[in-house]
């Protein structure tokens, strides 16, 4: 277990540094001339030199990138071209919203998902089945847009039951604030419950179809006893895995939902960086989702070797 | 002498040819796989004979009166250009019917040849190549892909379809990979590999016939998040912003009005969602036809 888990953390710091080096040389090289590619075409030489001078960009890239770098080990992400204050003042607030509405959608997305695949595992086959997977790879395929647009439509200009966007009013309690995070939450679950349905649901055939089960059933035990004690604690193990690469694409697809419900998330500020081109915080951002996809699959990964006692006790590597 | 010798090879070809027509008539038999191929077809006629289709003219503004909810007239109702929106959502699958396609194509091969030279040398090659896609891959595509806009500081057609084929490719490759590992094992590539071939003759000749099966399922899989990606790209404006109409586009015009006007915003969507459904219908009968 301790050599599993230097390794994952030895092999997490090498991608964090091949991350850091990519997103580096995506905004420092592609631009070409990033003071130009900032003020754009029709701006004078003269403030495109100051821009590159305030910035670093006329300095050799080697020297650019071990600043930079530099900095971010001491915690400073650069400084946003557009709001002139460090990047980290706009992000942090950014992230613990983002959090905020990520785990709104969780905790609705998770129980929903794995009870779906859970009951088409147990149908596998029928009616009921092929319902929950038809819609689960239907609403998995759709843009969060398209998706959140009908929930829009429905809950909130049809129905009237919730807020168009998701901008409460300061000072709003937790409750009030729950309910301006409902939709996007529900747009963020559409999406994701296909993918965690349809391994729980995988999961739970193959379980179910196991030597295991079959011996446990031709014991006599009630089946309610074998599904608990034999196939749930089987068919749940692939989930955690997938429901943590999900954890990473819930960040990603935060930028659409953040701009579609008007959210002040880290989404809605990587889109918002990048339209009035402030390439430093918009690098900072990118790399703060880097970051925080790490971290998240990083625990999952230990998470899972904690509940698999083929790796706890050391028989897998 | 020379028949008895062909007999292998030619016995050979027409199983590979039954297995092929076997997997055409299970894929044919699925009723959602024929619903999604109805679907797609009807938005590729639409896209290459858009004339045809339209009853109006999805082009200029100021037709008719703007702002006109969904009546017998014009049944998907009209934008605040006066434009008929049937028409416009009827002309609208032509860019994404383009860019995805050319994506996918772009990214399977890009990521074939990469998860053949990286199952194919294993070793250091293997694990460099490993650890700058798993880099890549801890930026969701949406994001890398606003970076590389805002960086190169323009979008349009073939920066976007290069983007998305980019970003394919690392996913791809780990399927191909995984696929060329467990033929590394097998004899024909030990019988190549002691006859002396070249490393490009066994990845290209020998290996690539037989993990043809995961790359077929890794594109239809893919063709559906490309045309997830395209759409997404282009409602928040990163993506192509053409003169003629696009369903994403439609949307990122008008979905700030969607009350009262929803109808703008509406019939763009069910339109995107119909064919992304539509192709993972597909994508789904694919890969269950070829994973059996």
């Amino acid at each position: 277990m301790p050599r599993f888990l230097l390794k994952r953390l030895g092999l997490a710091l090498v991608t964090l540094f091949l991350l850091s080096v990519i997103v580096f040389a995506v905004s420092s090289v592609l631009p070409g001339n990033v003071g130009r590619a900032v003020l754009g075409p029709f701006a004078t030489q003269e403030s495109v030199d100051a821009l590159n001078e305030q910035l670093g960009a006329n300095r050799s890239l080697l020297a650019q990138y071990t600043e930079w770098a530099g900095g971010l080990l001491h915690g400073d992400l650069g400084t946003s071209l557009s709001k002139q204050v460090p990047a980290w003042d706009l992000l942090g607030p950014a992230l613990s919203n983002s959090f905020k509405l990520a785990a709104v959608a969780f905790m609705i997305c998770v129980p929903v998902s794995i009870l779906g695949g859970i009951v088409a595992g147990l149908r596998y086959g029928r009616l009921t089945d092929k319902g929950i997977t038809i819609a689960g790879l239907s609403f998995a395929a759709m843009p969060e847009f398209v998706s959140g647009i009908f929930l829009i439509l429905a809950f909130a200009i049809w129905l009237h039951w919730l807020p168009v966007t998701a901008q409460w009013e300061e000072g709003a309690g937790p409750l009030t604030q729950v309910k301006y995070l409902l939709l996007p939450a529900m747009t963020l679950t559409l999406v994701l419950f296909g993918y965690i349905a349809r391994i729980t649901r995988a999961g739970m055939i193959e379980a179910l179809d196991s030597d295991y089960a079959r011996t446990a059933y031709l014991k006599g035990l009630p089946s309610s006893v074998v599904i608990r004690k034999h196939v749930l604690r089987n068919a749940l193990l692939p989930t955690i895995a997938v429901v943590a690469v999900q954890v990473g694409y819930l960040v990603g697809g935060l930028v659409v939902v953040e701009v579609l419900f008007n959210y002040q998330g880290i989404g809605s500020l990587i889109y918002e960086a990048a339209r009035q081109k402030d390439l430093p915080l918009l690098t900072a951002g990118v790399l703060v989702v880097g970051i925080t996809y790490l971290l998240v699959t990083l625990i999952a990964d230990i998470l899972y070797a904690v509940l698999n006692p083929r790796i706890r006790l050391g028989g897998l590597e | 002498m020379t028949s008895l010798e062909a007999a292998p090879a030619a016995l050979a070809r027409s199983e590979a040819r039954t297995a092929r027509s076997e997997r055409l008539r299970l894929l044919v038999r699925s009723r959602t796989v024929i619903i999604g191929l109805i679907v797609i077809a009807l938005w590729i006629f639409c896209a290459v004979f858009p004339g045809l289709v339209t009853p109006h003219d999805p082009v200029f503004d100021n037709q008719f009166t703007p702002n006109l909810s969904p009546t017998w007239g014009h049944l998907f109702g009209t934008d605040t250009n006066g434009r008929d929106i049937l028409s416009r959502v009827l002309a609208g699958s032509r860019n994404v019917l383009l860019i995805a396609p050319a994506a996918t194509l772009i990214g399977t091969v890009l990521g074939t040849i990469l998860g053949l030279i990286t199952g194919f040398f294993r070793g250091v090659v293997d694990d460099a190549a490993g650890r700058v896609i798993d880099a890549v891959m801890s930026l969701p595509l949406i994001i890398t892909a606003i970076l590389i806009v805002t960086a190169i500081g323009k979008s349009g057609t073939w920066v976007v379809v290069l983007i998305i084929g980019l970003i394919f490719s690392p996913v791809v490759s780990r399927t191909v990979r995984a696929a060329v590992l467990t033929e590394g094992e097998l004899d024909y590539v030990q019988a190549a590999r002691l006859r002396g071939e070249r490393a490009p003759y066994i990845m290209f000749s020998e290996i690539l016939p037989n993990v043809m099966s995961p790359v077929v399922v890794e594109f239809t899989v893919r063709l559906g998040y490309a045309i997830f990606t395209v759409a997404s790209l282009t409602f928040i404006g990163f993506g192509v912003a053409p003169p003629s109409p696009d369903w994403a586009a439609q949307i990122n015009q008008y979905w700030t009005l969607i009350d009262p006007y929803w109808w703008m915003t509406l019939f763009p969507a069910l339109a995107i969602a119909s064919l992304v459904v539509a192709v993972n219908l597909v994508a789904d009968g694919v890969r269950e036809v070829y994973e059996r």
